[in-house]
């Protein structure tokens, strides 16, 4: 659980090897035939890499997934990100942020202003951006 | 009425702001949610509620045009990487993972962009609002798609 303040670091969230499989599967979820998610030589083609490319909805997921474990009972209410590079097959990736702002509600809840990225290791920041969520101020 | 509309052909769609897209019906359903989660290699939420990734499924599930047929139909095939480059999300309220919501939204503009490492390129911002069955908001999404058009960068 995190430190509920500004300035407090989140997380981070860690995906020691980003899964071809996972890509294939989350490929026909989304109904996205995109080959370059299923075949590393599509990617080469395009000059993204020598491996599958990860859908980018995937790569804000970790993100949300990051948010989720601030607190018990945490609730997503908005997020905003710019995906700025590829995250390929076996990538090691690393999902952070910071509170940025804490608001008191009316309902109970504390609303968190959030910095959040996912950086790939050794390599580029994949996505950046801002989130707002939501924290009981009695744990559920 | 079925709880997921089948996406239509996407040959008719009109790519340029303003345009409307099919819309329809999306339940996610618990196979789906738990093969979402397990993508990710995290957890759902504690409450029971859907991941907050699904209102991206549900929008896009239900907008009623797969992303083949939306890239097709603007002149893009998937061989050239069209690819999305920014999203905003807004949940008003938790999702339910069974809940069969009403999916509606269109095109808010297309904008001709030049970049170093693209070239000529489009950007394509969608809007979708997922809707409860009684019509109460539940989540937004702006989504922006890069199209690349081919040519020198600068």
């Amino acid at each position: 659980m995190t430190a509920l303040r500004v300035g407090a670091p989140l997380g981070p969230r860690t995906v020691e090897s980003v899964s071809a499989g996972a890509m294939r599967d989350v490929a026909a979820l989304l109904e996205d035939p995109n080959p370059i998610h299923l075949d590393g030589e599509a990617a080469r083609a395009l000059g993204l890499g020598d491996r599958p490319v990860n859908q980018g909805p995937v790569n804000f997921g970790y993100v949300l997934d990051l948010l989720l474990a601030i607190a018990p009972g945490a609730r997503v209410r908005a997020l905003r990100v710019r995906l700025l590079a590829n995250v390929l097959a076996g990538d090691r990736v690393i999902a952070g942020g910071r509170i940025e702002s804490i608001d008191e509600e009316a309902d109970g809840h504390l609303r968190l202003g959030c910095a959040v990225w996912l950086d790939v290791e050794g390599r580029d920041r994949a996505v950046d951006g801002q989130a707002v969520v939501a924290v009981p101020t009695v744990p559920t | 009425m079925p709880d997921t509309t089948p996406h239509v052909d996407g040959a008719a769609l009109e790519i340029r702001a303003g345009a409307e897209l099919p819309g329809g019906t999306y339940r996610l359903g618990a196979d789906r949610h738990d093969r979402l989660v397990a993508a990710l290699g995290g957890g759902a939420p504690a409450d029971g509620s859907a991941h907050p990734l699904a209102a991206w499924l549900i929008a896009m599930g239900g907008s009623g045009v797969s992303l083949a047929d939306l890239f097709a139909a603007a002149g893009v095939p998937m061989e050239t990487g069209p690819m999305l480059g920014a999203c905003e999300l807004e949940l008003a309220r938790p999702l339910g993972i069974e809940t069969p919501y009403a999916v509606r939204g269109g095109i808010l503009d297309v904008e001709a962009k030049t970049g170093r490492r693209l070239g000529r390129f489009d950007v394509l911002r969608i809007r979708l609002e997922v809707r409860e069955p009684d019509g109460a908001a539940a989540a937004a999404c702006i989504v922006s798609m890069i199209l690349p058009r081919g040519g020198a960068g600068t």
